[in-house]
């Protein structure tokens, strides 16, 4: 009954983003991106849409989910294209990379589903927070700003658990297994999109096949081993990795559509996915105006309108219920830094990453020497600085901090620094700019 | 592609693919001994082992006598009580769930009081039942 809930609450996002494509594929995307594409936009969107119903004071309820998502399809469905496709060549055909991360994904997905690799926040923050929100229909901002309830993190985003929530409402209860899939489901989308950056920066077909099957398999067997069940970090990766392969092309409409819906995706996933999402829009707009000297109304509205709304409505919630805690403010306390040096490096020794930590960790600021590679690297260091940054600032001790969420905080880069290794390795001659 | 580089991206896959099957094999290894092995940690508590059903157990006995929505006082064993607290949370979305230290004392801002593997002599509390595991107390008005 759990994979029957989480394949209905599945059906719904793809139908809901199904109409966006329009706007986000441009013609050369394979079939596994596009359907990831769908399925990241039906996310947003259904994200959107509960927050819409809460602002109109309607309950979240099956018929009213139902409904809305209705006239969300009738909607997105009914638009025009805004511009003729890219004239880009169809990608390869799926071959044995693709069926060894396919098994990697599955993997993950039986572990999960059994609830063998809970991963402890599951229950601390998030599976909480959407038994609650079932329980109220809707986003249970009473029961967050209760003070006690700190511990539950009030003021992160709420994307993950309303996901947990919508399962729970389409498939007639609350149920663990069901919402473990989730995590799988966004290895899978972190998965296309590792595989179209390796075909965007027009990699060989042998490291296309490689390539997409190492990430899965790496990515898994880090959240097997971690026990990852559950995280929200998974959406993360999957944010950055839907990214990737538009900061590998030229800007065009579709990859300015596709940075939007990636930041909107990690916006709403994780206090850091905010900052991921302004790393991603400021890299796009600065592409944009490298690129044409001008930023165009509509080119904004792809890149920033739904990160924009995906910030707006989690800050609305948080300043009017004072959600936001005090130790997620303060100032980089240049002392710790040796102490998070040091953190680092005994965090870089947990974790079952199997040396693939070094790679997120390593491989992104060397591939700042690449100009083709230069946009995705300096997202990727950037979101690793402002790690870094909230290491230094906030009032908590270090040896603590660093090794409870370091190690799966490399997760979120692992598909920059994999699809943008594989990359480097393939050019024939130093790209140095 | 250069044959190195070649080799260095086949053996990544490899590499990868056999660190799944290592971490696969180490993931399941535990639930298929007899009898299933697990981390004793609170903060390695996994679904389905002794623990988690010992919590479950009691707190589903309490429930029967706690009306939805009321306010509990969860008072749990000394070792990592908050991420007790934290799954007794989970366990009871029905109701709402304090940690019974963050109180300070001021019991009368709670319905019920529940007490993991204890007793409580508080004058305060009038025992409504004794559980598998712990007691349950309503709080005198």
């Amino acid at each position: 009954m759990s994979v029957v809930a989480f394949l209905a609450a599945l059906v719904l996002c793809a139908l809901l983003g199904r109409g966006w494509l329009r706007w986000l594929a441009g013609g050369g995307e394979g079939r596994g991106f596009r359907a990831g594409l769908a399925i990241a936009a039906g996310i947003v969107t259904l994200h959107l849409t509960l927050t819409a119903l809460q602002l109109a004071g309607l309950p979240w309820r099956r018929g009213s989910l139902l409904a809305a998502a209705a006239l969300c399809v009738l909607l997105t469905w009914r638009l025009p294209r805004p511009l003729p496709p890219s004239p880009a060549a169809g990608p390869p055909a799926l071959e044995w990379g693709s069926a060894l991360a396919a098994a990697a994904v599955l993997g993950f997905a039986v572990f999960a589903w059994r609830l063998w690799i809970l991963f402890p926040d599951f229950i601390y923050h998030w599976g909480i927070k959407a038994q609650k929100f079932v329980l109220a229909g809707g986003v249970d901002h009473d029961y967050l700003a209760r003070p006690w309830n700190w511990r539950i993190h009030p003021d992160y985003p709420n994307l993950l658990p309303e996901l947990s929530a919508v399962t729970a409402i389409v498939g007639g209860g609350f149920r663990e297994p069901a919402a473990m899939l989730w995590s799988p489901l966004f290895l899978a989308l972190a998965t296309v999109g590792v595989r179209q950056s390796l075909i965007a920066g027009g990699a060989a077909r042998f490291t296309i096949e490689a390539g997409t099957a190492s990430f899965a398999a790496a990515a898994a067997a880090f959240g097997i081993g971690y026990r990852m069940g559950g995280a929200a970090d998974w959406a993360m990766a999957a944010a950055l990795a839907l990214a990737a392969p538009a900061l590998l092309r030229p800007p065009r409409p579709e990859t300015d559509a596709q940075i939007g819906l990636a930041a909107a995706l990690g916006a709403g996933a994780k206090i850091e996915g905010v900052a991921l999402a302004s790393l991603l829009v400021a890299a796009q707009l600065l592409r944009r105006w490298l690129h044409d000297r001008r930023i165009g109304a509509r080119t904004l509205a792809a890149i920033g309108l739904p990160p924009a709304l995906v910030i707006a409505a989690w800050l609305w919630g948080c300043l009017r219920h004072g959600l936001f805690l005090p130790t997620n403010a303060g100032l980089p306390s240049p002392g710790r830094a040796l102490p998070l040096l040091r953190a680092y490096a005994d965090a870089l020794l947990l974790g079952p990453w199997h040396g693939f930590d070094l790679v997120a960790l390593g491989v992104p600021p060397l591939l700042l020497l690449s100009r083709r590679l230069r946009p995705l690297a300096a997202v990727a260091v950037l979101q690793l600085v402002f790690y870094s940054y909230v290491y230094l600032s906030a009032p908590l001790a270090l040896e603590v901090f660093v090794p409870s969420n370091f190690p799966r905080l490399l997760l979120h880069l692992l598909p920059a620094a994999m699809a943008g290794g594989l990359l480097a390795l393939e050019q024939r001659r130093p790209e140095l700019a | 592609m250069r044959r190195p580089a070649r080799i260095l991206v086949g053996g990544l896959a490899v590499w990868s693919v056999a660190a799944l099957a290592w971490e696969s094999y180490r993931a399941a290894r535990p639930r298929w001994s007899d009898p299933p092995q697990f981390r004793r940690g609170v903060w390695a508590w996994q679904f389905r082992t002794p623990p988690v059903e010992n919590l479950e157990r009691l707190l589903r006995a309490a429930e029967g006598h706690l009306p939805v929505g009321s306010r509990v006082a969860f008072e749990p064993p000394s070792i990592s009580p908050e991420l007790r607290f934290l799954w007794a949370a989970y366990l009871l979305p029905r109701h709402d769930v304090v940690l019974a230290s963050d109180l300070a004392g001021r019991v009368e801002t709670v319905d019920y009081w529940l007490v993991q593997r204890a007793r409580s002599d508080d004058a305060r509390l009038e025992l409504v039942a004794e559980l598998p595991g712990g007691a349950l107390y309503r709080v005198r008005r």
